[in-house]
């Protein structure tokens, strides 16, 4: 991959991508309920959340559970800062920085931590936030929530939110891919590979990991926001640390270190529960059902199949995401 | 001469164990530097606290001038100092390329490859002759491949300084050749080289300087030929040839059997992957007998008691007391009397002394089991004291005095022997093999693996000399100790060895 092929391929993703949002834009409208619209807004959501889940434990290997909180931090300090006084962008920028900041927080005493370790603390993390979410009435209001925000004046505008969001998770996704490929993408990729042969090439592993977390907490924060801009009202039960298990089972479902799994992952693990609703109280033991043969049998999850299927119909040597086609390759 | 790399007074205790002590080293600048030494030297000890892995309990360590005794790999990465894994540490989900590029992520734009560093991959990749398969997936290459991307990723961060961790482990005759041929053109190029390498060939061809480590001290330094001459040094690879004539004297000579063929092997080849690890191997263990099997590490020794003990696929015959082994299932070799010790004994460590010899007689019947108890306890006295303990609470020696009379509950015909000596004191290594002598003297025939020759060849019948998977001498044991070939083996006289 020369610089050159490697521009090429981008440049092909990138058209891709958008040619697959403005399509997704023009037709879900067309063919969806307005409840399933704002299942695929939900969708949309899920994905941003699940893309910033990839970078840490897809792409870098650590074992991080605590995606949600970074959602609850960013919606809220949207939120906050919004009631504030501040305008939109600011308090967007304001909250994504206070995701990140607090990431940064959470990376640096976890360094040391590997594995159960760092997936345990991560996750009394996401507790501590919820419980401070539920319990700082002052701030949060508590257990009620907050509502009527105003936001960018499109809460419960399903059609129009969809624009939105799918602008906002096409560059999360080509901005992902495009990292993925450059030289902090392989640094990302060799820690997760071997820390020692990474540190042996001059990676700082230490800064490397922090970084991880502030970039999936950015990506969180920036989920939240969306969130808020959605729905209008916020609660601390839509960001509990239960739901962390969701975006885990996302990103290993769709394929891990693959943004096509991202959205593969979130769409499947968002969209066909409700899909298969009219199975009543089974309906979610039928879709543990699915999820467990998907592990079981892709353990490169969705993203593996979709690609080896693609790669079979391509001539070889030509491939449009490099990361997704090596981890598929790992895996298999 | 000035000194890219110096090591002065390099102390490093784990714990009780002290694997370096006062090691003092000096690397030229331009110059191929190789250490050698015996298993558990402290080579690699020395190798991780060159690179930062590890912070020196005591001493200093100076790269091109500065201190960096503390100084974090990734930091002496950044200057010029790089370092390969003896087990390839490669990024299995990247390409070779990618692998390679990898490395150039410090001299790279942040958020992009340019034409500069795209083209000194290329050069690299090229160089190392891996273009065929520059988009391969690393984790599928082959061990030769593996260890040339090991070193191409080393070389992508343009270093001063390169440390080879047994560079040459695993490969072929043309792969070495290959590697010998990268590793000089490497050095043509003007950096200098620090190497640990077991195979002696290699290191008498490449080194400017050599240094022996013996028990985590510097037991010589010199070049190529200084070393091979060095009485000290030959001690310390073959054992000592005073200590030989005293332990003949004090437990004599092994039984020379009934001459009844027990054990034929013939034709025996182990193959890992696509490494020979034993090539065509033949020999031969008699009823009674005790026959040691010597040779450098890595030679395919212990490769070749596991084939014979079925623990590893292996093609060739191996016929024990006149049926053939190679279709039996492994557990069931005990039952026609073959035990085998394995190398680092491998006690059950949470069980007690005489749970451990329980094991080794699983389903006999309880008054036979207490006889063979008492058998033990007899043959072993320091058990008898420690039959409560648990078995990692035991010293190394009296580990492997366990794991001996773990394997004789089975009462075997033939006692299989995996490096006994390994990592035991010398005193101990002879408290070891008179007790062999006398477990052979009660009839039980013994096929011995060892580094230590002449120590195995003062107390055995015969002997074998492995080197690199063949069989390059046999006979009774006064004719192999007197073979230069055996020394060949083991120091790289290669030349006598054609």
């Amino acid at each position: 991959m020369s610089t050159e092929a490697n521009s090429l391929t981008m440049r092909t993703l990138v058209i891709l991508v958008i040619a697959v949002a403005i399509l997704c834009g023009l037709l879900l409208p067309r063919f969806l309920s307005v409840y399933y619209l704002q299942v695929a807004d939900v969708t949309l959501i899920n994905i941003l959340l699940v893309l910033g889940l990839n970078f840490i434990l897809g792409f870098g290997g650590q074992m991080s559970l605590a995606q949600c909180a970074f959602f609850g931090i960013g919606a809220y300090a949207f939120t906050l800062l919004q009631a504030a006084g501040m305008p939109v962008p600011v308090a967007a920028v304001g909250a994504i920085a206070l995701s990140a900041a607090v990431g940064m927080a959470l990376g640096w005493p976890t360094l040391r931590l590997k594995g159960h370790y760092l997936a345990l603390c991560t996750l009394a993390f996401a507790l501590i936030v919820e419980r401070l979410l539920v319990n700082w009435e002052g701030l949060t209001n508590g257990a009620n929530g907050i509502t009527a925000i105003p936001g960018i004046g499109l809460a419960g505008e399903n059609d129009k939110m969809l624009w939105v969001l799918l602008a906002v998770v096409a560059s999360a996704y080509l901005l992902q891919a495009w990292i993925a490929n450059g030289p902090l993408g392989l640094r990302i990729r060799a820690l997760r590979d071997d820390s020692l042969a990474a540190q042996a090439i001059g990676v700082d592993v230490s800064r490397l990991k922090i970084m991880l977390f502030v970039i999936s907490a950015a990506y969180g924060g920036l989920a939240g926001i969306c969130y808020v801009l959605l729905r209008g009202y916020i609660s601390p039960d839509v960001f509990s640390w239960q739901s962390t298990f969701s975006y885990l089972a996302m990103a290993v479902v769709g394929g891990l270190g693959s943004p096509l799994g991202a959205v593969l992952g979130a769409i499947l693990y968002t969209f066909v529960p409700e899909l298969l609703r009219f199975m009543q109280e089974y309906y979610f033991a039928v879709f543990g059902v699915m999820v467990i043969l998907v592990i079981t049998f892709f353990p490169a999850g969705l993203s593996g199949m979709v690609l080896s299927v693609l790669r079979s119909l391509r001539r070889p040597g030509k491939s449009f995401a490099r990361s997704d086609v090596t981890h598929h390759e790992r895996a298999a | 001469m000035n000194a890219l790399l110096e090591l002065t007074g390099v102390t490093k205790r784990f714990g009780g164990l002290t694997a370096l002590e006062g090691a003092s080293l000096s690397v030229a600048q331009g110059t191929i530097h190789a250490v050698i030494g015996p298993n558990g030297s402290g080579k690699t000890t020395l190798f991780n606290i060159i690179s930062g892995i590890y912070i020196p309990t005591e001493g200093e360590v100076r790269f091109a001038g500065a201190v960096v005794t503390s100084k974090p790999l990734h930091q002496l990465a950044a200057m010029g100092l790089a370092r390969t894994f003896q087990n390839t540490r490669l990024f299995a989900s990247m390409t070779v390329r990618q692998n390679v590029l990898a490395a150039r992520h410090g001299r790279a734009h942040p958020w992009r490859f340019d034409q500069e560093n795209a083209r000194r991959v290329e050069e690299i990749i090229q160089f190392v002759g891996l273009a065929d398969v520059a988009d391969t997936s690393a984790a599928s290459l082959p061990q030769g491949q593996r260890r040339l991307l090991e070193i191409a990723k080393a070389l992508a961060l343009e270093p001063r300084l390169v440390l080879l961790d047994e560079p040459h482990g695993g490969l072929n005759h043309a792969e070495t050749a290959r590697l010998i041929e990268v590793i000089r053109q490497i050095h043509a190029r003007g950096m200098t080289i620090l190497l640990i390498e077991h195979e002696m060939e290699v290191v008498m061809t490449l080194a400017d300087r050599i240094t022996v480590l013996n028990f985590g001290k510097v037991l010589a330094e010199g070049s190529p030929a200084e070393i091979q001459s060095n009485e000290a040094v030959i001690e310390a690879y073959l054992g000592r040839a005073d200590r030989e004539a005293e332990l003949h004297t004090q437990i004599g000579r092994a039984a020379e059997g009934t001459g009844a063929p027990l054990l034929e092997v013939a034709d025996l080849t182990v193959r890992y992957g696509d490494i020979e690890a034993v090539r065509k191997v033949s020999l031969n263990v008699g009823t009674g007998e005790f026959v040691a099997l010597l040779g450098n590490n890595g030679a395919g020794k212990s490769s070749t008691l596991k084939a014979i003990a079925r623990l590893a696929q292996a093609s060739g015959s191996v016929r024990f007391a006149g049926q053939e082994l190679t279709k039996e299932p492994t557990e069931r070799l005990v039952g026609r009397g073959l035990a085998l010790v394995p190398e680092r004994r491998r006690l059950f460590g949470g069980l007690t002394v005489i749970e451990n010899l329980k094991i080794g007689a699983y389903g006999r019947p309880h008054t036979e089991l207490a006889r063979l108890i008492e058998e033990m306890l007899e043959l072993f006295p320091n058990l008898r004291r420690l039959s409560a303990s648990l078995a990692f609470s035991l010293s190394g020696g009296e580990q492997q005095m366990l794991a001996i009379a773990r394997a004789l509950m089975s009462r075997p015909r033939l006692l299989l022997l995996d490096e006994p000596s390994l990592g035991l004191a010398p005193l101990l290594v002879e408290q070891v093999f008179s007790k062999l002598v006398e477990v052979n003297r009660q009839g039980t025939a013994i096929l011995l693996v060892e580094q230590n020759a002449r120590m195995a060849l003062s107390v055995a019948h015969r002997g074998y000399v492995l080197s690199s998977g063949r069989i390059v001498a046999e006979g009774t044991a006064a004719e192999v100790a007197r073979d230069p070939r055996l020394m060949g083996a083991y120091l790289g006289h290669g030349e006598a060895a054609e």
